[in-house]
């Protein structure tokens, strides 16, 4: 109550808001196409391979992308208002990415090409790196603001 | 605290919830109140110090609502009245009571308070305040999230060619 009530007429994004859609959008992709090119050129991944490593990726990338949504400048990363429905609705979709991996039709349909275990890391690792890089200008910048 | 009763009565009503200071004394009735345009800026800015207004007439009511949103002010109602229902659909929320109010008023608001609890329009600021500023952080995880996908399908055709 202690905050004003916001101008009936203002947009529901402001312009702050559009910068940081677009901040969020190019970490995403950062971490994506980072997987597929290394995989591409460090490990030698055909194109098919380097698309799978890319599907999961942004799957991945997009799902952890729910832990950049708190609303505290400094707050801890995992025990913030993020509820138990949201680990629930991870896990939920962590299993049917693993269906469309090992089920033969799902396969099919999506063109999923068998990668190596080391990939797992990889695919991680472009996972966390967007929440990571938003915790990390959320601490920089609240310290900047204090 | 807008109201048609006395003067007195409202004064010791809004002292015993703290609506204002015990040393306050500042009223206004309904006969000082003049038409905005009519006000020279002392009485404007005294209009605007003042927390309690008696003797008001519906048709006021209504004048000091718009008065507050000239000011850009969010105006937010409570009322329970027949009289009320102009000022309820005017402000840009309405709040009615539920129990005692009357049916007219109920439907003339935003918001309709089932237990007339004054209390429950801070739970009610608040619940809205978690809903809207959800729906925000949705729009903001969706976008960035088709936005990075038409990033992505567009580099990785790029890098591929």
């Amino acid at each position: 109550m202690k905050s004003p009530p916001r101008t009936p007429n203002s947009p529901l994004l402001s312009g702050p808001d559009w910068r940081q859609v677009v901040f969020y959008a190019v970490i995403i992709v950062m971490a994506v196409l980072g997987s597929y090119a290394y995989a591409r050129w460090q490990w030698g991944y055909t194109a098919a391979q380097g698309s799978t490593l890319a599907f999961y990726a942004l799957c991945w990338t997009q799902l952890l992308h729910v832990f950049n949504m708190y609303s505290c400048k400094r707050a801890s990363l995992f025990i913030n208002e993020i509820t138990r429905y949201v680990w629930l609705a991870l896990l939920l979709c962590v299993g049917l990415l693993l269906l469309t991996y090992y089920v033969p039709f799902l396969q099919a349909a999506l063109s999923i090409q068998p990668i190596e275990g080391k990939a797992l890391l990889l695919l991680i690792g472009s996972g966390v790196f967007p929440v990571l890089v938003v915790w990390i200008s959320r601490q920089l910048r609240s310290i900047w603001q204090a | 605290m807008v109201t048609g009763d006395h003067p007195a009565t409202a004064l010791t009503i809004a002292r015993q919830v703290q609506l204002v200071k015990l040393d306050d004394t500042l009223t206004m009735t309904g006969k000082q109140l003049r038409p905005a345009d009519q006000l020279t800026p002392a009485e404007r800015g005294q209009l605007l110090q003042c927390r309690v207004f008696a003797r008001v007439s519906p048709a006021q009511k209504l004048a000091l609502i718009d008065f507050y949103q000239g000011q850009n002010d969010v105006v937010g109602m409570i009322g329970d009245g027949v009289n009320d229902a102009p000022a309820l659909k005017k402000a840009d929320i309405g709040i009615a009571m539920g129990l005692r109010g009357t049916q007219v008023a109920a439907e003339a608001a935003d918001l309709v308070l089932k237990d007339d609890s004054f209390a429950s329009v801070v739970q009610a600021i608040r619940q809205g305040r978690v809903i809207f500023e959800n729906i925000r952080k949705f729009v903001i995880f969706l976008l960035s999230c088709n936005l990075s996908e038409i990033f992505v399908v567009a580099l990785a055709a790029k890098m591929a060619s």
